[in-house]
């Protein structure tokens, strides 16, 4: 049974001339207690993604839903009911909590929105939370100035912990931190995973970080999947050039070899037509001008036969097991 | 905190605004019979020791009349202010309030009230409701009005597109809620000035129109009534002018002082998000990184660049912070080195003194710092800045800011080999495109046409490196070059360096905060921890010959593609120490597992372990030191 399905979600941003499709067709299954990453560089439109989910941006068409039931363009209750199921944590904790409110208040807000709290449940409910996430709970009474970045993250956490939500959509979450902290959050969101059941769905440039947190890898280009697989199969197997492009780019291997022909990349205003990856792939007409396939076809036709769904028309058929 | 700043002036004007705000409540008690006392045997009298301001043209005493009218003026004063901020709120808090679509409207709305004169406005409404108090109040009141809404609006739509706005709304809390508990807080400090500054301009205001005739009416007075009064004689007796002229401007100057004060001491409760320590800079040295360089060949000397203990220290009101402390390391010619450690730890402003663009109150002190030999801090001004520019690039981690966003590209990347090798503009050009060429930058002739903003983040950052290479240096110093970039992009702008290194032998100093990037990229790594190189080692042998807990740590926690996934991340506990709180002995002890009572309480310096490998530690880790320091250990 899927906690979280999101069908076709398109998403329009920007207006007049800079308008554009950030999101185009995304549909993404989330099991319960699952865990899936979507990957993708700037500009790719996974944050917008993200966002459109839990409702902080307009969606202009699709489906997200929740235990079979539809919260797309949810507005008032039904909008404060799906936010306290799939809770958002932000990149930055530094923009994420009110600097003029403290921990506890920030957390206990959150806690007691909706329902009725008494002040000793509210002071209580924080403590847990706050041990929750590994933090003394006499961290409430500071403000988030006080703290450092991953000790910040983790109060993100726990206030997003504190509606007691089924999915976590966690953009980013490490991208702002340094080293030595961004471990303490990624083993937190692993552990509340393994012993909560809670649902992950990993926003991230960084197939590193969704490796150590996921078990499935959906990868966006340009407002659409290109390609998604359980995360070993991806990994091992990539199948569209993009993926291959980011695991390469990822591994930082092979800095020296020789630099291939090399295309424009293409503008998200104005995508290319057939496939948007074609003017910078190294398996389309850049590489082989008779490929006019990809500047005719849009790959994401058929890609549900092919191996890991992927959006390419050079990629071959899932082979049946 | 602001309380803490207040400077005599503003003591002085805050008391200034006491001794009014006590005025106001006690002035028509206290004198109140005597400025309605009617004396025909005095009228509009000059001053005198009875009358200082003398009187007017009943014989009433004006001292008297402008103490007693501060009530009346501050009241109406505060009236406008009140109103007209408030319903500017109200009216500047709709566009957040209403959602996208109608608050558009209210939006334009806003924008087209504002578009209104305010005094016109303020006269038509005082007209309609009637010449007098209350007319003049509710039509400077909506004068006011659209100015503060506007503002509101702005600040308003700031806070409701921050994260933390975002955040709450995600929890599920009400609108109003939301209104009050985050936006409002958040934008108070600047409203709270404005309204002072609208008090004290409301005040004038008002005085304007009495003394126009059009405001508060008699028997009432105001100063600005009194001043009309006052001045019809200020040839005959001034002072009868002077008194309410004086009152009038003190009172506004308070008002704005006192909200200046008031609006600071709101402003530093706010904590203030701390800059990322040495990933900002300052816009002169992002310039000079424009300026590049050609070089003489490494002749004479092997070593590009000599360091020796290089510290940098700024002088604060706080005392003297050292954020980079006793800094040694040479760069052979083609070398590839790396200085890595995280935010704070001085690797960036270690590549700022090595292009000498620390600037005050900053100061570099080094027993040695050499270009191809030669200190640049010895030279003098001309030849110093002819060695930095021909032997040195910089590269910084925002290309935007070292790209002139008004001259094409062919302007910028020409610009160097025109002022430094005595190129033609035609010759500049013909050298730039190569360059580009070179760096294999698609479509390099047509790029040589656009603008800065016309490229892509990655094309930018080769753009900037093509720049620092038109003259041929010996050495790029590129501070986190890739940090702002994608990874596919981070590959290329690499591959380009790299390709630079390869093919001319310019050596490379890169500096991030990505222990992976830089173990892939060079060949000799400095691990830097609070100001000082805590570890040198081969990058290739990392993962076996890290011998600092710290350096091991990092390699710890960082997630790879091949890490182990059945353990857990390793976390360092605790945070890097502030600059102003460095421990006496290890920086990295509070934080270390194998730390010891040695550690706390001496500084261990940076020991040669073996050929290219120096530690500074008391308790180095791993199986691969050589036995002789095994044996020391123990």
């Amino acid at each position: 049974m899927n906690t979280l399905s999101v069908r076709d979600l398109r998403v329009r941003v920007g207006d007049g001339r800079a308008a554009m499709t950030a999101v185009d067709g995304v549909t993404l299954d989330l099991p319960a207690g699952g865990a899936l990453g979507l990957v993708g560089e700037s500009g790719s439109g996974k944050s917008t993604c993200a966002r459109a989910i839990v409702g902080l941006t307009p969606a202009a068409g699709g489906q997200v839903l929740l235990d079979g039931r539809d919260y797309a363009g949810a507005r008032g209750r039904r909008l404060r009911e799906l936010r306290r199921r799939v809770q958002l944590v932000f990149q930055d904790p530094r923009a994420s909590l009110n600097p003029r409110m403290t921990v506890g208040e920030a957390i206990g807000e959150a806690a007691a929105a909706g329902r009725r709290l008494s002040r000793q449940a509210r002071a209580a409910e924080v403590a847990r939370l706050l041990e929750q996430v590994a933090l003394d709970p006499a961290h409430a009474q500071v403000r988030p100035g006080a703290l450092s970045g991953g000790q910040r993250q983790r109060v993100a956490l726990a206030r997003a912990l504190a509606t007691r939500p089924d999915v976590i959509v966690a953009d980013e979450v490490t991208a702002a931190l340094d080293v030595s902290v961004q471990g303490s959050v990624l083993n937190l969101l692993r552990r509340l995973r393994a012993e909560t059941g809670l649902g992950l769905l990993v926003i991230s440039h960084d197939l590193a970080v969704v490796r150590y947190l996921c078990t499935e890898i959906a990868v966006m280009h340009l407002g659409r999947i290109v390609e998604r697989a359980p995360t070993p199969t991806l990994l091992a197997a990539p199948q569209h050039p993009y993926t291959r492009a980011l695991i390469e780019a990822a591994a930082l291997a092979g800095l020296d070899g020789e630099q291939v022909a090399e295309g424009e990349p293409p503008d998200p205003l104005h995508p290319p037509s057939g496939c948007r990856y074609r003017t910078i792939c190294p398996v389309g007409p850049l590489a082989d001008e008779s490929r006019r396939i990809c500047v005719t076809l849009d790959p994401a036709v058929g890609a549900d036969g092919r191996r890991h769904r992927a959006a390419c028309h050079f990629v071959p058929p899932e082979t049946v097991v | 905190m602001g309380r803490k700043r207040l400077s005599p002036a503003r003591v002085a004007m805050l008391a200034v605004f006491g001794v009014l705000l006590a005025l106001a409540l006690v002035g028509p008690m206290l004198w109140g019979d005597r400025a309605a006392a009617v004396d025909l045997e005095r009228l509009g009298e000059g001053a005198s020791w009875a009358h200082p301001f003398g009187t007017d043209d009943l014989g009433r005493d004006m001292l008297a009349r402008v103490l007693v009218a501060t009530r009346l003026s501050l009241v109406l004063a505060l009236l406008t202010a009140g109103l007209g901020c408030g319903l500017g709120l109200l009216l500047g808090l709709l566009p957040t309030v209403l959602g996208p679509r109608l608050g558009k409207l209210a939006g334009s709305a806003i924008g087209l009230l504002l578009a209104l004169p305010g005094l016109l406005l303020a006269l038509l409404v005082a007209t309609i409701t009637g010449v007098g108090a209350t007319g003049a109040v509710v039509g400077l009141a909506v004068a006011i009005a659209p100015a503060f809404a506007r503002l509101t609006q702005t600040l308003a739509a700031q806070v409701a597109g921050s994260e933390y706005v975002a955040a709450a709304r995600m929890t599920g809390i009400s609108l109003p809620r939301l209104m009050l508990r985050h936006v409002l807080p958040n934008i108070a400090p600047a409203l709270v000035l404005q309204v002072a500054m609208a008090i004290g301009g409301a005040l004038l205001a008002l005085s304007a129109l009495s003394f126009l005739g059009l405001g508060v009416q008699e028997p009432q007075y105001d100063w600005g009534a009194l001043l009309n009064a006052g001045l019809d004689r200020i040839y005959v007796t001034p002072a009868a002018a002077l008194g309410p002229g004086i009152a009038i401007i003190v009172a506004g100057v308070a008002f704005n002082v006192t909200g200046d004060a008031l609006a600071g001491a709101l402003a530093g409760e706010t904590i203030r998000p701390a800059r990322r320590s040495g990933r900002g800079r300052s816009r002169s040295a992002a310039a000079s990184s424009a300026v590049p360089a050609s070089g003489p060949s490494a002749a004479g000397s092997d070593a590009v660049l000599q360091v020796d203990g290089l510290s940098v220290t700024f002088e604060g009101e706080g005392g003297t912070l050292t954020p980079v402390r006793d800094v040694s390391f040479s760069v052979a010619a083609g070398e590839r080195v790396g200085i890595v450690g995280e935010s704070g730890s001085g690797k960036s402003l270690t590549a700022l003194a090595i292009a000498d663009l620390i600037e005050p109150p900053g100061t570099v002190q080094a027993e040695r710092l050499a270009l191809h030999g030669r200190d640049p801090r010895e030279l003098p001004e001309r030849e110093r800045r002819r060695l930095l520019v021909t032997s040195l690039a910089m590269v910084f981690q925002d290309p935007l800011s070292s790209l002139n966003p008004v001259l094409r590209i062919e302007r910028q990347v020409g610009e160097a080999a025109q002022a430094h090798l005595g190129a033609t503009r035609g010759q500049a050009r013909v050298r730039a495109v190569e360059q580009l060429r070179e760096l294999r930058i698609p479509g390099a002739a047509r790029r040589m046409r656009q603008h800065p903003h016309e490229l892509s983040g990655g094309m930018r950052q080769r753009v900037t490196i093509a720049m620092g290479l038109t003259t041929r240096p010996s050495l790029i110093v590129a501070d986190e070059p890739t940090t702002a970039l994608d990874v596919t992009v981070q590959r290329q702008v690499l591959r380009v360096l790299r390709r630079v290194n390869a093919e001319h032998g310019t050596a490379v100093v890169l500096i991030s905060h990505d222990i992976s990037v830089i173990s892939a990229f060079c060949e000799r790594v400095l691990v830097m921890y609070a100001g000082r190189v805590v570890e040198e080692l081969a990058a290739d042998r990392m993962r076996v010959d890290a011998a600092h807990p710290y350096t091991r740590a990092l390699l710890a926690a960082t997630p790879t593609l091949d890490a182990d996934l059945d353990r857990p991340l390793a976390t360092i506990p605790g945070r890097q120490p502030a600059l102003d709180a460095v421990p006496g002995g290890c920086a990295f002890a509070p934080r270390c597992a194998h730390a010891s009572d040695r550690c706390r309480e001496r500084l261990p310096l940076l020991e040669t372990l073996g050929e290219g490998r120096r530690v500074a530690c008391w308790h180095p880790q791993g199986a691969a030191l050589p036995v002789r320091e095994q044996e020391m250990k123990r």
